[in-house]
């Protein structure tokens, strides 16, 4: 199966429309899957991390006043085709479960 | 930043230990407490008390040992495939190259320099994380350490033969070089004593070096948690 069902993909799904830091990327994947995709923040950073070093992603720490600063998560270009090279192949296991899945007319021989 | 997130950041800087460098250290604890304060506010806004919306930030996190098995465990895999690579070529290396260059009556001698970079490597990569930064400093070290040994090494060819490369076994100078390893491995048969010489030499400095490189730094003892 293409389709790689971890973490990595769904980071670059939320950070397709804008730049995050990790809390917001977490928040956010439980925010878009209605709370069907639960996990460990702290899981997240190995994938963020993973992202970064493979170019899919780029980070810069942005200063706040009064407060720690955050590092803000982007995707890059790289990412972006990544994306949608996990798009396509999600939609080939979908489809692929779903005919397996769809309810069958039951064939009536004579 | 709440006692709950010193607690949570200084055991994360304990069960990471010295797995890591200082500033990949650094930078994981200043991450994850940018994310526990971000967490802590958020259960805030949602009317939790200042403890308790703490408690919520750090449980939702998950345990610092199961972090920490994360963030190592995604290291180990790119580490433990450069090393599967290196060893493995490392390996192929050893089993054709010394047989054959000693087949071809080159003292082994000079091939234990050109090893060595990768057995380095090799030992390098283990404890440490892949990064450019660190890839370039070890191959620095490696060719420098070649050097040092292909002067000791080429420095008497020269002097007794008058040029470098490949020479006659019977001219080759053990005697004055490996003089007390050679009588020590003379009961193994002619390649194997070879082998065995590359290899010793191989061996101490890749330990040494590995045992620098897992040396804690006096730097790296401070705790990163104010």
């Amino acid at each position: 199966m293409a389709f790689r069902s971890d973490l990595e993909a769904m980071v670059l799904g939320v950070l397709q429309g804008e730049s995050l830091h990790g809390y917001e990327i977490a928040k956010r994947i439980r925010q878009l899957s209605k709370d069907a995709l639960k996990f460990g923040e702290g899981q997240l950073y190995p994938a963020l991390h993973a992202l970064e070093e493979s170019g899919h992603i780029a980070a810069e720490w942005v200063p706040q006043e009064g407060k720690p600063a955050r590092k803000v998560y982007s995707i890059t270009e790289g990412g972006k085709a990544e994306l949608e090279k996990q798009r396509s192949a999600w939609e080939k296991f979908v489809q692929g479960v779903a005919s397996i899945l769809a309810p069958t007319k039951a064939v009536h021989n004579g | 930043m709440g006692k709950y997130i010193d607690w949570y950041l200084v055991e994360v800087e304990r069960l990471i230990g010295q797995s890591t460098t200082r500033e990949e250290l650094h930078e994981t604890l200043r991450e994850v407490g940018s994310h526990l304060s971000s967490a802590k506010e958020g259960a805030m806004a949602q009317g939790l008390e200042d403890r308790n919306a703490e408690l919520a930030a750090v449980e939702s996190f998950g345990t610092p040992s199961n972090f920490v098995k994360h963030v190592l465990g995604s290291r180990d895999s790119a580490g433990q495939r450069a090393t599967t690579w290196l060893a493995v070529s490392s390996g192929i290396c050893w089993a054709v190259f010394v047989p054959l260059i000693t087949s071809l009556r080159t003292p082994e001698l000079i091939l234990a320099p050109l090893l060595l970079l990768t057995a380095f490597a090799i030992s390098s990569f283990r404890t440490r994380p892949l990064k450019a930064s660190f890839v370039l400093a070890t191959m620095f070290a490696g060719g420098l350490i070649q050097l040092i040994l292909a002067a000791i090494v080429f420095v008497p060819l020269r002097t007794n033969y008058g040029r470098v490369g490949i020479i006659e076994r019977s001219e080759a100078p053990y005697g004055s070089e490996v003089g007390f390893f050679q009588s020590a491995i003379s009961f193994l048969p002619e390649h194997a004593q070879a082998t065995a010489i590359a290899a010793l030499v191989v061996l101490a400095i890749n330990w040494l070096f590995a045992a620098l490189g897992m040396l804690p730094s006096r730097r790296a003892r401070r705790s990163l948690v104010p």
